[in-house]
């Protein structure tokens, strides 16, 4: 009787210590991302609710207030109407062209691995230096783009892209289009190289063509990654202000201006961190929802459990 | 391109829209003047404003920017682009780059700018590049932009007597004299420095500009300037660029953050 009472206690003892080793390990990693990320986190989310301006010395309480400033301040307005444009206009049509490039990179032809590293050039490019050379390309003045569309006769003047409100988020759109849709395809290529070549056979004797095979195989089988993918992208893309700071400075006349970029503003020109860091919880928030409504979607559609 | 125009080097206000205006050919990809409407727009817009006539502050240190003369002032500077279309359609997004590289290449006939750029421009185009004053609405009466940096000492330092020993020792003749001869010199303002050869001699721009130093202005120093420049002035400039707010309005944005 003794004997498998000590046999249970000891599988007991070993399973705390299993236990115990599990957090000891997590906790580096729990500690760093409590560091660097949670701390940050709460000082941002106490500093929003001072009044804090670095010149002058000392900090006042002021509750809610920087949040019902933002929120009834229209440049603030034009901001979050612009970020909601620019995730919108860059992730969707990264996925619709990405798929694309996925589907063209995974058929067989000569030179393919070479073209495959080349793809991923403009995704490695730092996108300052992509910002300066697109900013040049869209020239309105010496511009290739207009160079272009002038000689095959699409236009009679140039286009000063960036200068004009009707076409500078969509030319920035299109920067980050030329970034971001290598890093959609080259994801989606490796999700569809999992895919078992018997299961599209089967596909194909049950009768399927290969449109219907795409549809009801592959894509259900990609559509993990692709839903990680795309949640990576919108948080990068609402937070990515390199390009309208290089580019356009948020304007012209404020066309380009989104949430990173006026907090950015608040905070080192006009040194009004507490407003700064409202705005910015503010995209926080909203992200958040986003994120959680994206997920919750996907996870009623079945895309979680792997696509089986 | 002035020659070619038989044009002389303008003056006045006058005869700088009136030569702007000859030397716009849209079709040749020529106009007659840089506006900078991309960052650092802003000491541009402001060595016309005074040009002009107009003032930041007044001798008691109010705010004036937004006054009648001003609004005046103004509307002519922001006509360039909207009504007399004497600037390169891109001139709202323009900056230091653009300007250059559009001067470089004869896109645009006149542009304006400090001496930093004079080498790079001397060697791009030689002979055919002419340094002039700028234009006055009043040449009788004349007055620029004068500065765009400068130092502070914070009212919280627990240093301000070092401070301003340091700060004391950086405006004296030595420490000028090394920093006006660095890559980023800047003009000297004393005159036992500007009268020597080295800067007096050094080049027709620096001839200029340290000629215009007698009548230039600086920015006032309040704590505005700092959002003015960082993106006040660019935000109300395009509204106004493209008709979305009126020249008073611009102005008396601009004079808000500056009194801020």
């Amino acid at each position: 009787m003794d004997k498998p009472l000590a046999v249970n206690v000891q599988a007991d003892k070993s399973r705390k210590r299993k236990e115990g080793t599990k957090v000891l390990y997590l906790l580096p990693a729990a500690l760093l991302i409590a560091g660097v990320i949670g701390y940050p986190v709460v000082r941002a989310l106490i500093l929003s609710l001072y009044n804090y301006n670095s010149l002058s010395a000392g900090k006042s309480f002021v509750g809610l207030g920087n949040y019902s400033k933002i929120l009834s301040d229209p440049s603030f307005h034009k901001a979050m109407a612009n970020s909601a444009i620019w995730v919108f206009g860059c992730v969707f049509l990264q996925v619709v062209f990405g798929m694309l490039g996925a589907v063209l990179l995974n058929q067989n032809f000569k030179g393919r691995g070479l073209i495959r590293g080349l793809t991923l050039i403009p995704w490695a490019t730092p996108s300052v230096l992509a910002a300066m050379m697109w900013m040049w390309i869209l020239d309105g003045n010496y511009g290739l783009l207009n160079d272009l569309l002038l000689r095959i006769g699409l236009i009679v003047h140039p286009i000063p892209w960036i200068s004009q409100m009707g076409t500078a988020m969509g030319s920035l759109i299109l920067i980050d289009l030329w970034q971001g849709i290598p890093y959609f395809a080259v994801m989606l290529l490796a999700a569809m190289q999992t895919i078992s070549g018997d299961l599209l056979e089967a596909a194909k004797l049950d009768g399927a063509g290969p449109w219907r095979a795409f549809w009801k195989v592959v894509f259900p089988l990609m559509l993990p990654t692709l839903m990680i993918t795309v949640i990576l992208r919108i948080v990068w893309t609402a937070s990515y202000m390199d390009l309208m700071m290089v580019v356009t400075q948020g304007g012209p006349a404020y066309s380009t201006l989104t949430i990173p970029l006026i907090a950015y503003y608040r905070a080192y020109t006009d040194l009004r961190y507490g407003e700064a860091t409202a705005m910015a919880c503010v995209q926080a928030l909203i992200l958040l929802i986003v994120v959680v409504i994206y997920l919750r979607l996907m996870a009623s559609k079945g895309a979680l459990d792997n696509g089986k | 391109m002035f020659e070619q125009a038989n044009l002389k080097p303008p003056v006045t206000f006058d005869d700088f829209l009136n030569a702007a205006k000859v030397l716009t050919v849209p079709s040749k990809n020529q106009y007659g003047f840089a506006y900078r409407g991309g960052s650092g727009g802003q000491d541009q817009w402001y060595a016309f404003m005074l040009a002009g006539g107009a003032r930041m502050v007044d001798e008691n240190g109010n705010v004036v920017i937004n006054n009648e003369k001003a609004v005046e002032v103004n509307q002519w500077y922001t006509d360039l682009y909207k009504k007399y279309k004497v600037t390169p359609t891109t001139a709202p997004s323009d900056s230091f780059a653009q300007l250059s590289a559009g001067f470089q290449a004869g896109t645009t006939a006149m542009m304006a700018h400090h001496v930093g750029s004079y080498e790079t421009l001397y060697k791009a185009l030689g002979d055919k590049l002419g340094v002039v004053q700028m234009p006055q609405a009043d040449p009788s009466n004349p007055a620029t932009m004068g500065t765009m940096t400068g130092n502070v000492i914070f009212k919280s330092s627990k240093n301000k007597e070092a401070a301003w020993k340091f700060l004391s020792w950086l405006s004296g003749p030595e420490a000028t004299d090394i920093l006006s001869q660095s890559t980023n010199g800047q003009l000297p303002v004393l005159n036992t420095l500007t009268s020597k050869p080295e800067y007096a001699n050094k080049n027709d721009g620096w001839k200029v500009a340290l000629a215009s130093e007698k009548f230039a202005h600086v920015w006032p120093p309040f704590k505005g300037v700092g959002t003015i420049a960082g993106h006040t002035w660019k935000d109300n400039n395009d509204l106004a660029l493209f008709g979305k707010i009126t020249s008073k309005e611009m102005l008396d944005n601009i004079a808000k953050a500056l009194s801020e």
